[in-house]
């Protein structure tokens, strides 16, 4: 049909006397037509950094089971794709995927690594999109702030996680409100396990009045108004020494990272751990009615403050038009209060950004337990709800954690590592 | 099944995208160009360009598409990517020609391209844009259902049968290194180190096939289930094919018919090429031909061999010398003439007996030892000669 009739005598052989140059357009602007009739959008979902690995079990995936069910109730013809990308490989594959014009039609991941990515050009501003209009007045203005940056908004927030603690229910009959509990625990001969990391021991900044010098170490943001070097470091010492004094229980289990604690949880190796919410999914299906879940302890300077990451859902930079609506329909579709609600129910991991959405704490304790850590967070780490790039905590955080690890185990006495974290902060 | 066609329709979305169809286009039609215009008959001044590889001007193409792209900032990485692999293919058709034809033989070197190179770089070139197009993390995480137990993903069938394919066609080396290296060794023979070659092969392979059942997480009750539902086959369609397999096995071990051996086949002095699992390779120098002889044959009929315990052959000929020379004369001379053949040897000597008497001729058989099996034809045929030569020099009449 497209072969001119002079071609026809000289298809002897081989690839050319196949395919003629209008049959080769005319097939490929008929798969483009019939693509165009049925749509797919790619969506990259970035797990929580060093939580990588939960993701064998599909853990990522299931939270947004209810969402991409919904959506494609009402986009019966499109098709979703979903891949998982590590945080680690993320900003080189989207810079390669951009090159090829290959990138993603969305990402869901931290609004700071959102940020970061806005920053270098890898994902679109969500604030010049009409959907940021509609979708702004449904947040709380802490969530607001922690995607706004000199850039645009990075991305549309849809879910809130929290670090907290996670404990052995047959080990464990009620769980130390307090850290001087939490060490009675240790000494009474159940193993307690900690990491160098945010969410394995950064929390017990905040009990001990430290977290206004820490933040603005890892964020690279000013200090509050109110603090000065003195009181930071006044309260960075109280928090060594306890952390030395942590160090010298031998119930006390320093591990590498959360992977480490949380098979030592699964193993029964330690009986108190601190976890991210984003791992509950997993450590139930191993665990079964063995966890527990509870806020972490508080300290003689009052509640831990506890890690919360804001997961957000960024826009593709090489999405065709249809495309990119299709992806602000999704994003736009996740603050929905019913999905926003199945999305907490469902998962038990993560809590609704919708403001007008209530989590529902009276049937839940491990939701009551989110919602209250989530409060701890919001009163006790005001600097880290604004924003702040990823960029500088993934530089700042192996020398922090080096600084912890030699100040627990002695190398540095808790003043030495006063003296060294100072270094650390930002100019004034 | 569907999740991959699922995930391969997907990738048409792509074709949406405008960014995608600058760079898809230009290079389609350059390739299609190209192939037409090779089609087109040679020019006189132009005519070094037609016989370039077709690769070389595509990828010198692709690289100034790349360079109008770029001038126009648009996106090129798909152009680049496609240039990679064009240029891969230049690299490999280099090495063949100019590095490996050097040092292989052209079979060896057809081998090791068909089987070897050219698929690997087909793998390699899928896996590159399969990468390009998802995630190949993703793709090999599709479940292809649950068999014998284990859970398989496509990730872990695609590595099962990438590794099998390779211990197929690349075990051969491998192998024939760790042979020779026990023939210099331990001093055994020719014959054994091929049957050590092959035993080898045999022993790897069965090792990958269990260490990809392990693999794709087949349990022992699936396993079991394969072995009686193999039991039940041998029993009625495959019978033969199996018996062969151990046929073969059993002669390599028990050595009796191995690689380079010679042994007699329907009258015909042959050479054992290769004992294969179901079938034994020989070839006959008669008319430089191939015979593929079930492995069972061996083992049920007898066989004869001239390589057993050493490779020399007793050969004879027999004639009729009419009566003018005395028989011990006749005797002396035959046993001369076979002497003065650089193919036969000396120990054990030539031996000329007389058989038969007659009226006007005497019957003789000379009897002689060669070195190489193979060649008794021909030596047999140029004893012939020299003899009616030696008996014509003499005035004699040639023999019968």
């Amino acid at each position: 049909m497209f072969g001119s009739r002079q071609c026809l005598p000289e298809r002897s052989g081989g690839f050319a006397g196949l395919v003629s140059l209008p049959a080769a357009l005319a097939l490929l602007l008929s798969l483009v037509g019939c693509q165009s009739q049925r749509q797919t959008l790619h969506v990259v979902v970035v797990p929580t950094g060093r939580l990588e690995w939960l993701q064998r079990d599909g853990n990522d995936r299931i939270q947004w089971t209810p969402l991409l069910q919904e959506y494609q109730r009402l986009h019966p013809g499109v098709q979703l794709q979903l891949s998982v990308v590590p945080e680690s490989e993320l900003e080189e594959t989207l810079r390669r995927d951009r090159s090829r014009g290959l990138g993603p039609d969305l990402l869901v991941l931290q609004a700071s690594l959102a940020n970061a990515l806005l920053q270098q050009g890898l994902v679109e501003r969500f604030n010049d999109q009409p959907a940021w209009r509609r979708s702004q007045p449904l947040l709380e203005p802490d969530e607001v702030g922690r995607v706004i940056t000199a850039a645009g908004v990075s991305g549309l927030p849809v879910y809130k996680a929290i670090s907290l603690a996670c404990f052995d229910r047959q080990m464990v009959p009620r769980p130390p409100d307090s850290l001087d509990e939490l060490l009675a625990l240790a000494a009474s001969g159940r193993p307690v396990g900690v990491a160098v990391d945010p969410i394995g021991i950064w929390w017990s900044a905040g009990a001990h009045g430290a977290q206004d010098a820490m933040v603005p170490i890892l964020t690279g943001n000013p200090r509050a108004a109110s603090a000065t070097a003195s009181t930071d470091r006044a309260a960075l010492l109280g928090w060594f020494i306890w952390l030395r004094q942590l160090a010298l229980q031998s119930r006390v289990d320093i591990a590498g990272g959360p992977r480490e604690l949380i098979e030592g949880l699964e193993s029964g190796r330690l009986s108190w751990i601190p976890c991210f919410s984003t791992a509950l999914g997993h450590l139930e299906r191993s665990m079964g009615k063995r966890l527990g879940v509870a806020p972490l302890p508080s300290g003689p300077a009052g509640p831990p403050t506890p890690f919360s990451t804001l997961g957000v859902m960024a826009l593709g930079s090489d999405s065709s038009p249809p495309q990119r609506k299709l992806a602000l329909d999704l994003a736009e579709l996740s603050l929905t209060p019913l999905l926003q609600r199945d999305l907490t129910l469902q998962s038990r991991m993560v809590l609704p950004v919708n403001r007008f959405v209530p989590v529902p704490v009276a049937s839940s304790g491990r939701l009551a337990a989110l919602e209250q850590a989530q409060r701890q967070f919001n009163e006790r780490s005001r600097l880290l709800t604004a924003s702040f790039s990823a960029d500088r905590v993934q530089r700042i955080q192996p020398l922090v954690e080096d600084l912890l690890w030699k100040v627990m185990l002695g190398v540095m006495t808790p003043q030495q590592g006063v003296d060294a974290m100072m270094r650390l902060s930002p100019p004034s | 099944m569907s999740t991959v066609l699922a995930e391969i329709q997907g990738w048409l979305a792509f074709l949406d995208r405008q960014p995608v169809l600058l760079q898809l286009l230009p290079v389609g039609l350059l390739l299609l160009g190209l192939l037409r215009l090779r089609r087109q008959p040679v020019r006189g001044r132009w005519s070094w360009l037609w016989k370039l590889p077709l690769v070389v001007p595509l990828l010198v193409g692709q690289g100034l598409i790349a360079l109008v792209l770029l001038a126009l900032h648009q996106r090129v990485g798909l152009v680049l990517l496609l240039g990679q692999f064009s240029l891969a293919w230049l690299l490999l058709r280099l090495v063949e020609r100019q590095l490996l034809a050097r040092w292989l033989s052209p079979e060896s070197l057809q081998l090791l391209i068909t089987r070897l190179l050219r698929p690997l770089f087909l793998v390699a070139v899928v896996l590159q844009g399969l990468d390009a197009l998802g995630s190949l993390q993703d793709l090999a995480a599709v479940p292809l259902g649950v068999w014998f137990g284990g859970a398989i993903h496509l990730g872990d069938l695609f590595s099962v049968l990438v590794v099998l394919y390779l211990l197929l066609v690349g075990l051969h080396l491998p192998a024939a290194g760790v042979s020779l290296l026990a023939q210099r060794g331990l001093g055994i023979s020719e014959g054994s180190r091929r049957a050590l070659d092959q035993i080898l092969q045999y022993v790897i392979f069965s090792l990958g096939v269990i260490w990809a059942m392990g693999r794709l997480g087949f349990n022992q009750t699936g396993v079991l289930a394969i072995a009686g539902g193999l039991s039940l086959g041998l029993g009625f369609g495959i019978k033969e094919v199996f018996s062969n397999i151990v046929s073969g096995l059993w002669l390599l071990i028990e050595g009796s018919v191995r690689p380079g051996e010679v042994l007699m086949h329907e009258g015909e002095a042959c050479e054992v090429r290769r004992l294969g699992p179901r079938a034994t390779t020989l070839w006959r120098s008669g008319d430089n031909a191939e015979v593929v002889v079930p492995n069972q044959s061996f083992f049920t009929t007898a066989t004869t061999t001239y390589t057993r315990s050493d490779r020399m052959r007793r050969c004879s000929l027999e004639l009729r010398v009419d009566r003018t020379r005395t028989p011990q004369q006749i005797m002396e001379l035959l046993q001369t003439i076979a002497a003065d053949h650089p193919a036969v040897l000396t120990e054990p000597p030539p031996m000329a007996r007389l058989v038969e008497f007659g009226d006007e001729r005497y019957s003789y058989r000379l009897s002689f030892s060669i070195a190489d099996p193979l060649t008794a034809g021909s030596v047999t045929a140029d004893l012939r000669l020299a003899i009616c030569r030696r008996f014509g020099d003499l005035g004699m009449d040639p023999p019968a």
